[in-house]
């Protein structure tokens, strides 16, 4: 039995080092919080997922407002979008609820090893170029005003843009909210896949309305964890000042370090976690 | 003041509120070696049978009238939660002043399944 104080200093911890890797990789604490937890500190994965889903929120609200005032997050878009994570998110919520209540927690660890062994790829082919090649606006475009501006630091100039393809991202989203309510994390890949993928959106644009967006969806299927009891307060409150502080450090980091050797770590952290989530997933509880 | 601004307020401060009312709560729990009836080493392990299927929004409130550490964190925590809420709200009436039709019904949309989510699925489930 840990002692309440080193309780609180391992969880304070752990979740600042997740915070500070989530926001290097952006990838979002939650990816390196669940595994570490459920893996290494015997924390039930419902509590896990939980305290996760709610540090998600923080980090959300508190770094999309430095993004908003530089003008880089399209909020219009984002708050459109979610009209797709947001009923998603319900559905997955229930969709946990009826996991956990049939035994089936193995497949939860499953999806989540999935899902960052998935993450290599995107970590390793992430995108070199600031902008997308230019596509012709399509009726999406104009019906749902997806266009925007903001000035490009490393562009040194003002960037104007326009979307395309708002269903094909209004899809990709509502896998999105669903997997952020399955394993309690932000699902920041998907959002940032549906707009710079799917809708021809700059990568600086997609990545930080992503992020305004997964304090809207995480607030969204907290509803369900709280009514069946997923949120174990003390966790839950370590772990949002921990994220918080952790995701504040790493991205005034990020500015500086894009090293490829830094990525490799990464990598290698990723491939890790990914294993050992799907060996617990089958059976292999070590 | 304008939308963004108004925006940024709303999430900063609701950021900074919940935290700072999280980390009174954590405080309050060692200064006092628990909160109300539970014991500190109750609260703080990682199979705590304490968890927020045991609180309402009342129970929360009462508690921190008695300054119940736990209740602090809760009220804390539904300060997090309610904050993206009170942005999309402030989001709606942004679309509604500037006429905006589509998105004042795409917003719509997006707080009426917040609003079912908060206050109607949590009856239905937890029955």
């Amino acid at each position: 039995m840990i002692p309440p104080l080193e309780f609180l200093g391992l969880v304070l911890g752990v979740s600042a080092f997740s915070g500070l890797l989530g926001a290097l990789t952006g990838l979002g604490g939650g990816a390196f919080l669940v595994p570490i937890y459920t893996l290494y500190m015997g924390i039930p994965f419902p509590y896990a997922a939980g305290a996760s889903l709610i540090s998600t929120i923080a980090t959300s609200s508190g770094s999309a407002s430095v993004y908003i005032r530089k003008g880089i997050v399209n909020v219009r878009i984002g708050v459109g979008l979610a009209v797709a994570t947001t009923t998603s998110s319900i559905i997955g919520s229930i969709l946990v609820a009826r996991i956990y209540a049939a035994g089936l927690e193995h497949v939860l660890y499953l999806i989540f090893g999935a899902v960052l062994l998935a993450q290599i790829y995107v970590q390793w082919s992430r995108s070199k170029s600031e902008l997308p090649p230019p596509r012709d606006p399509d009726w999406t475009t104009r019906m749902f005003q997806l266009w925007g501006r903001y000035y490009d630091e490393a562009l040194g100039r003002e960037v104007e843009y326009h979307g395309v393809r708002w269903w094909l991202g209004a899809l990709i989203m509502l896998a999105a909210g669903v997997v952020s309510s399955l394993l309690g994390i932000g699902a920041g890949v998907l959002k940032v896949l549906a707009m710079d993928w799917a809708m021809n959106i700059p990568m600086k644009v997609s990545t930080t309305t992503s992020n305004y967006m997964i304090g809207t969806t995480a607030a969204t299927g907290s509803a369900v964890y709280w009514a069946h009891g997923y949120i174990q307060p003390f966790l839950a409150a370590g772990t949002a000042l921990g994220v918080l502080a952790g995701s504040y450090v790493g991205t005034r980091l990020l500015m500086r370090t894009t090293g490829r050797k830094i990525r490799y770590i990464f990598i290698a952290i990723l491939a890790y976690l990914g294993v050992r989530m799907v060996l617990r997933g089958l059976g292999y509880g070590f | 003041m304008d939308f963004e601004k108004a925006l940024e307020i709303i999430l900063r401060a609701g950021a900074l509120a919940s935290a700072a009312t999280i980390g009174v709560g954590l405080v309050l729990i060692y200064a006092f070696h628990g909160s109300g009836n539970y014991t500190i080493s109750q609260i703080a392990s990682p199979t705590s049978p304490i968890n927020s299927s045991q609180f309402s929004v009342w129970r929360v409130l009462r508690g921190v009238v008695a300054i119940h550490g736990l209740d602090y964190i809760y009220l804390g925590l539904i300060m997090l939660i309610a904050t993206p809420l009170a942005a999309v709200v402030l989001n709606l009436a942004n679309f509604v002043t500037n006429k905006n039709a589509i998105y004042t019904a795409v917003v719509a949309i997006v707080l009426l399944n917040m609003l079912f989510s908060l206050f109607v699925l949590p009856l239905l489930v937890g029955a």
